[in-house]
């Protein structure tokens, strides 16, 4: 699978979610800087927005990057019927790629193809196996949005939905971005030791990072110790 | 064993594991994210449960973020009373 997002990009987007995270923000503030990361990160996307439900499918709070999404969430709601209402109770993701053509949703689609939205995602907000809402990006082209941007999204709305629920203790929010902090650090150093066994023993990615966690197995030390003892050009462990 | 098998059965042994050490699944996730791990909450859940076949190396993955975890815990024993009651002063 090569569609690792990059460091980069993933450190924008858990600046930003711990910047949500410090501030304490409400739910519906904190969503709607949710919908503008979704829309930056992903590419394709012209706007994004993101819902939290009740159980009974009550909107508690929404977000949109503009007003043609919106409408077209409002729709939804509107309806009672779409792709963003349908991840939520199925707890799957919904693509739609292309409103002209797709029968699943037909008033909805029929509604937002003469706003000029023809590809949605819509993923579900997962925490802990409750279903809190979902996030979804749009577009105006057909079939925009590709498995990889699927991958992304769905990485967002994790940590997204970790971020809202773990919102409501009055301490969990820095504790959670202390987590957050320290994973995205990790993360890196094993990125880089990975780029680091590439060039030195001439591997594909996959190899380099096959080479470090066979390293960590047979060397029975945690993997992050291999990566950080390469980053410190100490002795190479992988020999 | 063909490695549909393998993955099944190692995918049953993680669950055993994560159960008997008391490890919640967004753990599990936060640790492979550590690890440069790719692989969403929901779908490490739907290997879990083998609705999900993931290839040999995230399988292992998956595994070192567990052991990681695992061997994080405190070891497990019952404390002794005179290694929980409060020092005496001036003694």
């Amino acid at each position: 699978m090569n569609t690792d997002p990059s460091v980069t990009e993933l450190t924008t987007v858990f600046a930003r979610l711990q910047g949500m995270l410090l501030s304490r923000h409400a739910a519906t503030d904190a969503i709607h800087q949710l919908t503008q990361v979704a829309r930056d990160l992903i590419d394709s996307a012209a706007g994004a927005g993101a819902s939290v439900l009740d159980a009974g499918g009550t909107r508690i709070s929404t977000a949109a990057t503009d007003p043609v999404v919106e409408t077209a969430d409002a729709l939804q709601y509107e309806l009672g019927e779409g792709p963003c209402l349908s991840a939520w109770a199925t707890a799957a993701t919904q693509r739609l790629d292309d409103t002209a053509t797709d029968a699943r949703w037909p008033a909805w689609s029929a509604a937002v193809r003469d706003l000029g939205v023809r590809s949605v995602l819509s993923v579900p907000l997962i925490f802990r196996g409750d279903t809190l809402g979902a996030m979804k990006v749009y577009t105006t082209d057909a079939h925009a949005f590709s498995a990889a941007d699927e991958r992304m999204l769905v990485l967002l709305a994790t940590a997204a939905a970790t971020l809202l629920a773990g919102g409501q203790a009055p301490d969990a929010p820095h504790r959670l971005s202390a987590a957050l902090q320290a994973a995205l650090s990790d993360r890196q150093a094993v990125d880089v030791a990975t780029g680091i066994l590439m060039e030195r023993h001439d591997l594909t990615q996959e190899d380099a990072r096959r080479l470090l966690l066979e390293t960590a197995r047979t060397r029975h030390r945690p993997l992050l110790e291999i990566a950080r003892a390469l980053l410190g050009r100490t002795a190479d462990p992988t020999g | 064993m063909d490695e549909t098998a393998v993955g099944r059965e190692q995918a049953r042994a993680l669950g055993e594991a994560l159960r008997r050490a008391g490890i919640e699944l967004n753990w599990l996730w936060l640790q492979s994210f550590r690890l440069g791990g790719e692989l969403s909450e929901f779908e490490i859940e739907a290997y879990l449960h083998r609705a999900l076949y993931l290839p040999p190396y995230q399988r292992d993955l998956l595994a070192q973020a567990a052991n990681n975890l695992i061997d994080q815990l405190p070891p497990l024993r019952a404390p002794y009373s005179c290694e929980l009651r409060e020092p005496r002063s001036g003694a």
